[in-house]
């Protein structure tokens, strides 16, 4: 198992191997992650492969002493998408692709359930539960990645809880 | 404290982070709060089965053949500085979020349904096998107070095939008074290898579950036998052709859930719960018996029958060819045969360390009819036992 500093150190120098493990080892939960913050699947897939290659040419930011190094990529991806939102690289026809393909992914009644109840929810609500129920990390974790207070984490995490419960209870499954 | 104060302090709970003592007590003496705390946990456990359902079908991408030129740090200073802008949006979602929760509170408050909730079981003497499927008939109706004649409800319990046949019957409930339950049984034996056994099982297999008109032909010979019934007490009710059904209910409102489902929120560190579990292998699988099951003490087991993989089978100790797995809240992963299983439910799996050590085994190829049960061998289920030894011996060729 690489740890994150010998895998920084790596890409600092310019090591293609390096870099290429950091890419194997987080680019699957990166890429969930985005699509969740989106919806859509090929803007996810290019935010994604631009937070790498972003990472790649300035790698300075990263401090192995203030969390990991998926956790700062993650930190990237969130504020990259952000801006893609912002800049209107999203199309609106877009958005309708994405729930045409949302559906089209293979996945059982209750799953069905739960994906179109999250996407009922803003971006950043459907981001902290996704960072809290499938990564696993801290409210001070998930302060860091999306560049808030813990204070909002926690509100904003019940909120989105709140949120999403409600949607699923008008959808007569709670 | 009341609900409405405590329950943003729910979500925190939940995360097993810090929050204030009176919030703590409120949640913890509070059906309302613990409610909301097993409702928190259920969508935890279908997120996670989400993403590992979407990781499934996630198309390969790989990294580009020519990467870009590297940058120093120092072309990034005069870089532009993004200022967080959603600092308005983030406080208009908490309002509108608290808004939404707060009008599911009054909504609650004005919508005071009640349930009653019951279960029959065969005596327990009269199973044979340590292997069987814990979710057992259960009945549960919804209504408004002062509403009568409910909907009839038939039931059908099966055991051992070869020593008791199986038991069908219809409830139906007269009145809801004085918080006791008016309510007749009919309830009838069928023999084992009989062709009305065979009728009803395949008519079962077929839709899933029986219906009241399938059943009334059937019992229509059947005394109605009429109680006026005690919630939480158990009923010996008499079945036609032999021996008794033990019977309990419970009465309750909205803010609770009946019986079984009734589960501790955080296990103590000598259980293993499992509520609705769903089991994923190596992001290829997805499968949930469904039910629940609660276990305690050393030497007890719970398990779950997984068709086409065995019967998994988890204890809190070690016992031969058991291999170890780590449960973090309501999550269990741990790896057999080179495969990655991760077993996801509806609350907290087991209860003291973070992660906690407990012990699984998987008897593969284990088929119902093995433990003497009559059961669809296509149909999951989760069970317990009250010694590990036990299932081990029935597993035995």
């Amino acid at each position: 198992m690489t740890d994150d500093r010998t895998l920084w150190q790596g890409i600092v120098k310019g090591e293609r191997a390096a870099f290429e493990t950091l890419f194997r080892l987080y680019s699957a939960p990166l890429r969930l992650f985005l699509r969740r913050f989106t919806r859509c699947f090929e803007t996810a897939d290019d935010v994604a492969q631009e937070t790498f290659l972003q990472l790649w040419r300035r790698h300075n930011g990263f401090d192995p002493t203030r969390g990991t190094l998926k956790q700062y990529l993650f930190g990237i991806a969130r504020k990259q998408a952000a801006h893609t939102r912002k800049e209107g690289w999203l199309p609106a026809e877009k958005e309708t692709a994405v729930e045409a393909a949302a559906e089209r992914v293979e996945a059982d009644e209750h799953t069905s359930d739960v994906q179109e109840a999250l996407a009922r929810l803003d971006p950043e609500e459907r981001s902290l539960l996704w960072l809290r129920e499938v990564e696993g990390y801290s409210y001070a974790e998930m302060a860091d990645i999306l560049g808030v207070p813990l204070g909002t984490v926690k509100s904003k995490l019940f909120s989105a809880r709140a949120a999403l419960r409600h949607v699923w209870c008008n959808g007569g499954k709670v | 404290m009341d609900c409405q104060t405590a329950e943003p302090f729910v979500s925190m709970i939940y995360d097993g982070e810090d929050a204030p003592e009176e919030a703590v007590q409120h949640i913890k003496n509070c059906p309302a709060c613990r409610a909301r705390l097993r409702e928190f946990a259920a969508l935890a456990s279908e997120i996670r089965v989400l993403a590992a359902s979407e990781a499934r079908n996630l198309p390969p991408r790989a990294l580009p053949e020519n990467l870009p030129r590297q940058r120093g740090w120092r072309f990034t200073l005069g870089g532009p500085v993004r200022v967080p802008r959603f600092a308005l949006v983030l406080g208009i979602a908490i309002i509108a979020g608290l808004s939404v929760a707060l009008g599911y509170v009054e909504r609650q408050q004005r919508n005071q349904s009640l349930w009653f909730g019951c279960e029959f079981r065969l005596p327990q003497s009269e199973f044979t096998g340590a292997i069987h499927p814990a979710n057992m008939p259960q009945l549960v109706w919804s209504f408004s107070p002062g509403e009568t004649q409910l909907e009839p409800r038939p039931f059908f319990l099966v055991g051992p095939e070869t020593q008791l046949g199986a038991v069908a019957g219809i409830m139906e409930i007269q009145q809801v008074r004085d918080n006791r339950v008016e309510f007749g049984i009919r309830a009838r034996h069928l023999d084992a290898g009989s062709a009305s056994l065979k009728a009803l099982i395949e008519k079962q297999q077929a839709s899933g579950e029986l219906t009241v008109p399938e059943l009334q032909d059937f019992l229509s010979n059947v005394p109605l036998h009429e109680y006026r019934y005690e919630p939480g007490t158990v009923l010996q009710i008499p079945i036609e052709g032999g021996g008794n059904l033990d019977f309990q209910g419970e009465l309750g409102d909205k803010h609770s859930k009946p019986l079984s489902q009734e589960l501790p929120l955080e296990p103590t560190p000598g259980e293993i719960v499992l509520d609705q579990p769903a089991l994923v292998v190596e992001k290829s699988l997805i499968l949930r018996p469904g039910g629940a099951v609660k276990i305690s003490g050393a030497k007890s087991c719970a398990y779950m029958y997984v068709p086409g993989k065995g019967l998994l089978v988890l204890s809190l100790h070690p016992f031969a060819g058991a291999h170890e797995a780590a449960v973090d809240r309501s999550a269990a992963m741990f790896e057999l045969d080179h495969e990655w299983y991760y077993l996801f439910a509806h609350a907290s799996i087991a209860g003291g360390d973070r992660p906690k050590t407990i012990w699984v085994y998987l008897a593969k190829n284990f088929q119902p009819s093995q433990s003497g049960l009559n059961w669809n061998p296509e149909a999951p289920f989760v069970g317990s036992a009250p010694d590990v030894k036990q299932v081990l011996a029935q597993l035995k060729p």
